[in-house]
């Protein structure tokens, strides 16, 4: 086992303690802000290298968006850490009930390559926060951003307690094989059940972000130019390799017909006539992507965009009218800049189509009347769900985000990562004295206990009453 | 959808509620005789609790189910955010043999109020209790929602092949294991209340009498088959003897002179636990009690004194009436002996000093805890019920119920209009975009 040694380090560590007083995690949280400032440009390029991510992307998604994690901990962790008291029956009005925050332990964070600073960093302050030591292992498939956490992180957070595993498929399944009091995993459903499967065999439980086809429907009440940038920005974002990104769009043939110009309007405003040209629009990050996605293009009709470049691994910002729910594109998540349209009748029959497949991680609608929104909201499922917009409610850390079935289950962001990497342990301190309040619950049992017994635990139904 | 809006499922609650009232008997009756569970203990232990369930979730649940809405940045000020509350789709409720009765109900009232259908599969070894709900609750409840299946274990592992939205599973440890696989090849998030070794640490300072009568109680109740009995004690070697004699006296004052007459102690459940837990004695120093007979699977309440942490008394949990002692010098001791071993699902520490017993719980990890007594944590529905590495993860009663059987979906909602603000974040990219 190439990585029990590490492991145990690791272990003995969180053994001794360390990692536990508040103080200890606020240093090593800022020392993740550090991080983050000192190599911002270095991690600008590592992105730009693996997946021509645009510096402004990166910026937003691997800088901003983690800095407010960190502070929205930073500012909130102390009230986070505390025991929080809960209320009491009659019985134990006198104790003290609460539940304590316990770290789990030892917890591994696998990340994924299309944010690859985010994916594992937002996870790690949770899982520092909440007082685990962690093993974190990037994906091999963004190469330089692996290369730069593996060579940097250790400069800045404790060694003795955090580490960086790099490898691909056979070094996590042998990581996999040790025990983990907790797993964090961003990827594909296939492999999260493989990671679950292995969780299993320690049970250790597990967080799985995963994915699927999350569906964008677009009513005919609707502002056309506004929905169309907004599916646009969403779908080419991070040149749609964002698990989140509307997968593809349900609407009736006229919406179809009205939204082709608006989203080449979209395509035209945001990355110029050329988008090969254009700083703001990023690549595919390897081959074996490309080609994938480059199949398919055979889809319904390409009505946007279709253009491909091997050596670059570009594939321009596509949209592909009439697309057949039988056809490839509809098959798998795209993960990638192209945008199906798949044409119905109906919300109702978009809302079936939705619900006929496995439920997806996000799910969008969009339409100037709100009944229409919330109608879909209600009448589906789904790991998030935005209305009028796409992307946005991860950006809010308020809000959980998750998965549901295949999509993946567990949740995070803000507060919600700090409570993943927690241990919810109730506790009852009770007082050694008022023993006389204890005998009806000791045997010899008799008709009387019983009824006192039943006074004191019972919850009584209060009467409803209607308010008009 | 028809399990979804709130009032089918408090009609389904309510209904729930009056087959507990009308068919209290029946129910009592198959207590009795799965496990020679007396009325009163049958009652306060499973029925009680039961009933209390219902009348809060009945209660709170417009509150539970309600939205939730969320604190906003700048950018979604003019935005509805909130976190829905949505039921998971079906679930699976797989329920156990020492509380037969309340570890399939108080699961399968939350599935329910969280607008689940479920599927409640009963442990075949309580098998009156097996039958009697199998009887029941589609008299009560929704036929077609709710199926109860009964069976061993052919038919469970062939329903674990089945995909559920949730699973819920109380029993032990190896069959945690077993049933988190089967999950994990459909993404199945899973709840296991599993078991251990409850550790019960009693302090040189504290009141003797009455520390040890309240862990006779918790100990010897349903003949030690409790996931959170206290399993073994650690003390100083210097009040062990003090211990076995003030246990001994609880014991008199609870079940007489003569426990297997006493109407209130309870039996082990079949023959192949008996055998267990009575091959456990083997090569230990009895202080009190030992006496069995295999044909009423009688074991009478026994402690054991000086065990070896070696011992296979000190390997698996008890499940029954036996309570080794382990001495230890110090509370140091006797915490670093806790985080040698996997963590609890229960924790016991007994002194007048608080300071230790704040001690002793931050040092160490386990479900839940209760100081200055035991059991109890497991009654107050505001606290999560729970394990934590093998005696396992999730966590629920009262509203942890709820929303474990709950999917919390993110919902944010914008205008279509209001389009200039977006503006800065659509490409092309620029500094004061930025």
């Amino acid at each position: 086992n190439p990585y029990a040694g590490l492991v145990s380090h690791l272990r003995a560590s969180w053994l001794s303690g360390k990692t536990r007083p508040m103080e200890y995690r606020v240093a090593q949280l800022e020392a993740l802000g550090r991080f983050l400032d000192d190599k911002k440009q270095e991690i600008l390029e590592a992105t730009e290298l693996d997946m021509g991510k645009p510096s402004f992307e990166a910026f937003f998604s691997e800088i901003l968006l983690c800095k407010n994690e960190l502070n929205v901990t930073l500012n909130n962790l102390c009230h986070w850490m505390k025991d929080e008291h809960v209320d009491k029956n009659l019985v134990m009005q006198l104790d003290s009930a609460f539940i304590r925050k316990d770290p789990y332990g030892v917890v591994l964070i696998i990340a994924p390559w299309n944010y690859p600073i985010h994916l594992f960093l937002v996870p790690l302050i949770g899982a520092i926060a909440a007082g685990n030591c962690a093993i974190i292992k990037p994906s091999e498939i963004s190469k330089n951003t692996e290369r730069l956490v593996a060579e940097t992180l250790s400069c800045y957070l404790d060694t003795d307690c955090f580490a960086v595993v790099t490898g691909g498929v056979p070094e996590t399944t042998r990581l996999l094989e040790n025990k983990f009091d907790y797993i964090f995993f961003t990827g594909s459903p296939p492999v999260g059940r493989i990671v679950m499967t292995a969780a299993a065999k320690h049970l250790t439980p597990v967080t799985l972000e995963l994915g699927g086809k999350n569906p964008c429907y677009v009513s005919d009440t609707c502002d056309v130019t506004n929905v169309a940038r907004r599916v646009a920005w969403g779908r080419f974002f991070n040149a749609g390799q964002t698990c989140i990104a509307p997968d593809y769009l349900l609407c009736t043939i006229e919406m179809q017909e009205k939204l082709m110009p608006a989203l080449r309007e979209a395509i035209t405003e945001f990355f110029g006539p050329n988008p090969r040209e254009s700083p703001d629009f990023g690549r595919i990050v390897s081959d074996k992507q490309f080609r994938r996605l480059r199949a398919l293009l055979g889809s319904g009709r390409v009505a946007l965009g279709g253009q491909t470049d091997e050596a670059e691994r570009y594939i321009a910002p596509t949209v592909l009218a009439d697309v057949q729910p039988s056809d490839p594109a509809m098959q798998e998540e795209i993960f990638g800049p192209i945008l199906p349209i798949v044409v119905i009748a109906n919300m109702d029959e978009a809302i079936d189509f939705i619900n006929a497949r496995p439920r997806p991680l996000a799910l969008y609608a969009f339409s100037c009347d709100s009944k229409i929104v919330n109608q879909v909201l209600e009448r589906t499922s789904s790991g998030g769900f935005c209305g009028n917009d796409t992307l946005m409610h991860v950006s809010l850390t308020s809000l959980p985000f998750g998965g549901i079935g295949n999509s993946g289950l567990g949740k995070y962001h803000g507060k919600f990562t700090f409570d993943t990497f927690t241990h919810h342990r109730g506790c009852l301190h009770r007082s050694m004295g008022l023993e006389t309040l204890n005998t009806p619950r000791y045997p010899p049992y008799t008709q009387q206990k019983l009824g006192l017994l039943t006074t004191a635990f019972e919850v009584k139904r209060r009467g409803t009453c209607t308010l008009l | 959808g028809r399990s979804r809006p709130l009032e089918f499922r408090i009609q389904q609650l309510k209904a729930l509620e009056r087959m507990v009232q009308e068919k209290e008997k029946e129910i009592l009756a198959a207590l009795k005789a799965d496990l020679n569970k007396c009325g009163h203990n049958a009652y306060s232990h499973e029925i009680l609790g039961v009933l209390g369930e219902l009348a809060l979730t009945m209660e709170k649940l417009p509150s539970w189910a309600a939205p939730q809405h969320v604190k906003k940045n700048l950018l979604t000020m003019r935005d509805e955010a909130y976190i829905n509350y949505e039921p998971l789709g079906v679930v699976l409720v797989i329920g156990a043999w020492n509380y037969p009765f309340v570890l399939v109900m108080q699961p399968l009232i939350g599935a329910i109020a969280a607008g689940n259908a479920v599927v409640v599969k009963p442990s075949e070894v309580s098998e009156n209790t097996a039958r009697v709900l199998a009887e029941l609750l589609p008299q009560y409840l929704d036929k077609e929602l709710y199926p109860v299946v009964t069976g061993g274990v052919p038919e469970t592992t062939d329903l674990l092949t089945q995909r559920f939205d949730h699973i819920l599973y109380t029993g032990n440890t190896a069959v945690g294991k077993i049933v988190m696989a089967a999950a994990a090849k459909h993404l199945t998030p899973v709840t296991l209340e599993l078991g251990g070794k409850s550790p019960c640490y009693i302090d040189k300072d504290c009141d003797l009498t009455v520390a040890c009568r309240r862990i006779t109680w918790g100990k010897y109740m349903n003949c030690g088959q409790t996931c959170i009995a206290p399993d073994y004690i650690l003390c100083h070697p210097s009040i062990q003897d003090k211990v076995v004699e003030n246990i001994k006296e609880a014991l008199k004052e609870f079940y007489g002179e003569d426990v297997k007459s006493s109407p209130d102690y309870e039996r082990i459940v079949n023959q192949r636990h008996f055998k267990r837990v009575k091959s456990l004695l083997e090569g230990q120093k009895i202080a009190l009690g030992g006496e069995t007979d295999e044909a009423s699977c009688f074991i009478a309440p026994t402690i054991l004194t000086d065990v070896s942490p070696e011992s296979k008394v000190m390997e698996e949990e008890i499940f029954g009436p036996v309570l080794p002692i382990v001495t230890v010098k110090s509370v140091e001791e006797a915490i670093e002996f806790i985080n040698r071993r996997e963590k609890p699902l229960a924790l016991y520490v007994f002194s007048n000093n608080k300071e230790l017993i704040k001690r002793v719980i931050s040092q160490t990890s386990s479900g839940g805890v209760t100081g200055n007594d035991v059991i109890m944590h497991y009654f107050l529905s505001t606290l999560p019920f729970g394990g934590v590495g093998h005696s396992g993860m999730g966590a629920y009663h009262g509203k942890h119920s709820f929303e474990t059987f709950s999917h919390r979906r993110a919902c944010l909602i914008k205008d279509l209009k209001m389009e200039s603000t977006n503006k800065m974040r659509y490409p092309p990219g620029s500094q004061k975009k930025v």
